[in-house]
């Protein structure tokens, strides 16, 4: 079911140009540590992509999910929300491109500052929003990538409910497909996910995409924006993994409370 | 003259040197500055008439002057704090815009892309009108 495990004949080695060499320090592992999951060949190379990664105290799984992206020849933007852990160092001893919020202003404006960092990179083309605490899968994104040109359309996104959800709970699936309820009803775009993280759009997206809420809420103003801006979108399955650190480290589902209530007022105060 | 009328008015004043003392005329603000005016002249009428708050309210239908009062208070503070709580998500908005940019900056350093830099405000970010007049308010 992942598009990912193909190998496209004729792959060239990435070009090393002035941007990206000397970046690639974690080609010589780390005390000697074995990477178990190293299969560099089976994914493609994606060299006009820029993955960007809002990180908020993720130190302990940051520098695996950066690995992980990197293995198909992105760019990583990781941008630092104002992490008390060692993320800042993680995320630099990793080789991704740093982006240093001064203070913590929340995963939405994280993402914004990704995108404009990542729209000065030279050669990127296409931009994925990836979280992380590693419950999306680089191959999804891959796949994500391919329909996004194979279809033309401005933005594709990611959708649970199309795909496989492992080990979330019953409560937090009720909860989740409520969301989806009430972001059709407001926002005019017809979902079956409206709260994924994994996204993947095209330079238009990027140059146009202002996003204001900071917090949580800035996957419903997503929604909004490709509403308002008419971009043209496509949903595609995805899996994810629900682990117990990506549970703790997500947001509680009293939060749909916060999302409605600053959804509505968005509505009402425009 | 009753004590407490004294302190009301002197309270009164101070508000109104305060309140008018800034030295920003645009319109916006010119217009503020009116109704805030008329807002203290009405209030020292009550202060020194309270008779006519209560035929006011008996004219509105509500029982005494005291009521009135008590209700015009809630509804101007539930204004108060919409409008608080939408200037603090402007203000929010600046700062981040704001720090946006200090990451932006020392990130492009970093990496040699300082060149690649786009202008700090692109047109469409630009703040709208209302929002440039807030230095009196």
């Amino acid at each position: 079911m992942h598009a990912g495990a193909r190998l496209l004949a004729g792959e060239r080695e990435p070009a090393s140009g002035w941007a990206r060499g000397g970046r690639r320090r974690w080609a010589t592992p780390r005390g000697g540590k074995a990477e178990p999951r190293d299969c560099r060949c089976n994914l493609r190379r994606v060299e006009d992509a820029a993955f960007v990664v809002p990180v908020f105290n993720e130190a302990t799984v940051i520098g695996t999910v950066i690995k992980e992206i990197s293995r198909c020849g992105a760019f990583v933007v990781c941008v630092n929300d104002g992490s008390t852990d060692g993320s800042h160092d993680e995320i630099l001893s990793a080789g991704a491109y740093l982006v240093d919020h001064p203070i913590n202003m929340g995963q939405g404006a994280a993402l914004q500052t990704g995108i404009e960092f990542a729209r000065m990179l030279p050669g990127v083309r296409r931009f994925v929003t990836f979280d992380a605490d590693g419950q999306h899968r680089v191959q999804d994104a891959l796949k994500m990538l391919d329909v996004l040109d194979e279809s033309g359309v401005d933005i594709v996104l990611g959708s649970r409910f199309l795909g496989e959800v492992n080990g979330a709970s019953l409560m937090r699936r009720t909860v989740l497909k409520m969301a989806v309820q009430f972001s059709n009803a407001t926002a005019g775009v017809k979902l079956t996910d409206a709260h994924n993280g994994l996204r993947a759009f095209n330079r238009h997206v990027a140059d146009t995409l202002r996003i204001k809420a900071s917090d949580m809420t800035h996957a419903s103003e997503i929604i909004e924006i490709i509403s308002r801006n008419g971009y043209s979108y496509l949903e595609v399955p995805v899996t994810i993994d629900y682990t117990e650190y990506s549970i703790s480290k997500g947001q509680s589902l009293l939060n749909a409370v916060n999302i409605a209530f600053d959804t509505l007022l968005r509505k009402v105060s425009r | 003259m009753i004590f407490v009328q004294l302190i009301l008015i002197a309270a009164v004043t101070a508000m109104a040197v305060l309140g008018l003392r800034s030295r920003a005329t645009h319109g916006v603000n010119a217009w503020k500055k009116l109704l805030f005016a008329a807002l203290l002249v009405v209030v020292v009428i009550a202060v020194l008439f309270p008779a006519m708050v209560n035929r006011t309210a008996n004219w509105v239908g509500v029982g005494r002057g005291t009521d009135l009062v008590l209700y015009v208070l809630a509804m101007a503070f539930g204004f108060y704090v919409v409008n608080e709580y939408l200037r603090g998500q402007d203000a929010r908005e600046e700062l981040h815009r704001l720090a946006r940019r200090i990451a932006l900056v020392e990130a492009a350093d970093r990496y040699g892309l300082v060149n690649a830099l786009p202008a700090p405000l692109e047109r469409s970010e630009q703040p709208a009108d209302e929002h440039e007049d807030r230095t009196a308010s």
